[in-house]
């Protein structure tokens, strides 16, 4: 099937954030994205002990759903989001999988507490979806802190990395 | 591109053992899991981890086990224990036990990337130590002889000060104790080291085809002769020339070796022109050769042409300390050849093995070794693969003897082995002259007629 990804809103989402998603990967991956039907989220994925939702429940539950059409779907969420050994992610995909999920609750707050601007808030939410699709298109966490596929752990790290891929994983990315 | 590292996740629970999973993917690494301590152990067993994530608390074997079983047995794999929250005095016995770090779960990503940052640094030390153990072993293998025992250590002298010289060289020693290596290493670090180094076995030859093999032969000389060829003694100019077993070379090949050590020029089979020729020899023997003069079947005169300078090997039963150096090597190598990864060697089969006496000296034990490579189904040795040792120890008949009619009947067997040369019976059995002599006349012995 020819190269075509879907984003898809879970539940409430800013429309503004999923645009500003789908216009990204366009620019960076040179992919066609669209964005597909919002989907409600499922609640049997909701953690009543940690109070955020399973992430890898979530993908599963992608799984499930019929985006024919589309090779890759990046889900788009605003609620928190975990995997059961970390306390939160901020994104999640199968490695060389065909579904990631970006979460976009933790990306407007800075670390010290203040309010990002909405532009940095939608900034942040595009490398997350750049970054997790790299996961689909089987890239690995990149050394080199220029490149989308450097691993950001807190969130100066996701303001500091590119939107771009670094040479070495642009050789790496299927054509 | 940072490195990438085989790693095992270890985890009673299938959802942490998957998330971690997923998780390592995204860095490249190699993952592979188990659900409990046993399963862990027997993975390692299988194939060398560099790393262990492993929960503390699992049903059986718990955590802490599982790390000491493996910090006991693959001390170079790094341990990192997760445990639960408010569990952090278990956290601190892991670390005692030598686990490289802890997480308390659950934790955040950067908490994980952090780990992993020491850990690969860590790694980094430990790949170092490997390269500098690397050196450290061809400091202490010399041309391929390996040992550090003091009788090697002593050999390596000697090589160093008779490889200087041209004169002729005898080895002596056992089968299977690396002659030729020796006769090699002697030759590489002479003058001559450019020059060919020709080996020829004596006792595998015919007389007549070794006549050929080293005078070499004019066309016709003899039935089949269809071409001319030049022997080795000529071929090897300037080099130099091993004759193994050189013991059992006949009367006749002795005279015409003797003549060419002096006259330094050889006549080929079927020619009448002499042929200058240019080698140094080396010789090698694991017979008694005085002992073959005195029956008459090895010339004196070549004998001290050819022993201007005796070394004598050890055999690998007096150099026991050099067995495991020795299975370390021998298991590299054929783990190389055979591509499989076959590293370890459990210590009661090490046992085994230098309380073997080795008839067949490093030869012998390569071949041991090799055969348990080939056939080893995991990368540890064990004493299973080397059950067939077992037998020839087994098979010693028992008779109920005295300490001290052990001891008569070893010494008698060890005079006559050596046809009662008190020198080397008293030098097999580690006493003086002196000593013997006074047993043998306490004991009343005579020499066999």
């Amino acid at each position: 099937m020819k190269e075509r990804i879907g984003v898809v809103p879970l539940g409430e989402v800013p429309a503004l954030a999923v645009d500003v998603i789908a216009a990204n990967i366009t620019a960076y991956y040179r992919l066609p994205a669209d964005i597909l039907l919002k989907r409600p989220i499922p609640e049997s994925a909701f953690d009543e002990a940690r109070l955020k939702y399973n992430a890898g429940l979530l993908i599963n539950m992608l799984g499930t759903l019929d985006f024919s059409g589309y090779s890759r779907i990046v889900a788009v969420i605003s609620r928190d989001i975990f995997i059961p050994i970390f306390n939160y992610v901020y994104g999640q995909a199968v490695q060389g999988g065909s579904h990631a999920l970006v979460s976009l609750y933790r990306l407007n707050r800075n670390a010290d507490g203040s309010t990002p601007s909405a532009s940095l808030v939608f900034e942040r939410a595009a490398k997350l979806a750049l970054h997790e699709l790299g996961h689909l298109f089987n890239l690995y966490h990149c050394n080199e802190p220029k490149c989308i596929m450097h691993f950001s752990g807190i969130i100066e790290d996701l303001n500091k990395i590119p939107f771009y891929l670094c040479g070495d994983c642009a050789r790496r990315l299927p054509r | 591109m940072e490195p990438k590292l085989r790693i095992l996740i270890v985890d009673d629970e299938l959802i942490v053992r998957e998330s971690l999973l997923y998780w390592f993917k995204k860095y490249g690494h190699e993952i592979d899991t188990a659900a409990s301590g046993p399963e862990a152990l027997e993975k390692i067993e299988q194939k060398p981890f560099q790393l262990l994530l492993v929960d503390i608390k699992m049903p059986g074997m718990d955590g802490i086990e599982l790390l000491e079983r493996v910090k006991k047995d693959y001390p170079e794999t790094l341990v990192v224990i997760i445990t639960a929250h408010g569990s952090i005095e278990s956290a601190a016995r892991a670390m005692r036990a030598g686990a490289s770090d802890y997480l308390l779960k659950p934790f955040k990503p950067e908490q994980l990337s952090l780990v992993m940052e020491k850990i690969l640094s860590q790694q980094k030390i430990a790949s170092d130590y490997h390269y500098l153990k690397g050196c450290l072993n061809q400091i202490t293998q010399f041309d391929n002889i390996i040992g550090q025992s003091p009788p090697m250590e002593k050999l390596y002298g000697i090589i160093l000060e008779v490889a200087k010289s041209d004169a002729s060289i005898l080895i002596t020693g056992e089968t299977g104790t690396g002659k030729e290596l020796v006769a090699k290493a002697i030759h590489a670090k002479s003058q001559r080291a450019h020059l060919p180094f020709v080996a020829i076995n004596c006792g595998a030859l015919p007389d007549s085809l070794l006549e050929s093999e080293l005078f070499g032969h004019r066309k016709g000389a003899f039935t089949g002769a269809e071409h001319s060829r030049r022997g080795f003694l000529e071929v090897v100019s300037g080099g130099t020339l091993f004759l193994d077993e050189i013991g059992d070379i006949s009367a006749k090949m002795q005279v015409d070796l003797l003549r060419v050590l002096d006259d330094k020029t050889i006549f080929s089979v079927g020619s009448k022109t002499p042929v200058e020729v240019d080698f140094r020899l080396i010789s090698a023997t694991r017979k008694d050769l005085e002992q073959g003069i005195q029956k008459g079947e090895f010339r004196e005169d070549f004998f001290y042409r050819i022993n201007v300078i005796r070394v004598h090997l050890p055999p690998l039963r007096e150099r026991k300390g050099d067995i495991p150096l020795l299975v370390d090597h021998f298991m590299a190598k054929y783990s190389h050849e055979t591509t499989k990864h076959v590293d370890r060697i459990k210590s009661d089969a090490m046992a085994l093995l230098t309380s073997y006496d080795w008839p067949g000296n490093v030869r012998e034990l390569k071949n041991v070794v090799e055969r348990a490579v080939v056939l080893s189904k995991s990368r540890t040795l064990t004493l299973d693969d080397f059950s067939f040792l077992r037998p020839a120890h087994a098979a010693l008949p028992f008779e109920p003897m005295t300490l001290k009619e052990v001891e008569e009947a070893h010494i008698l067997k060890v005079l006559d082995g050596q046809n009662w040369q008190i020198t080397r019976a008293a030098e097999i059995l580690g006493i003086n002259r002196v000593s013997l002599h006074k047993y043998i006349k306490r004991c009343n012995w005579q020499k066999p007629a």
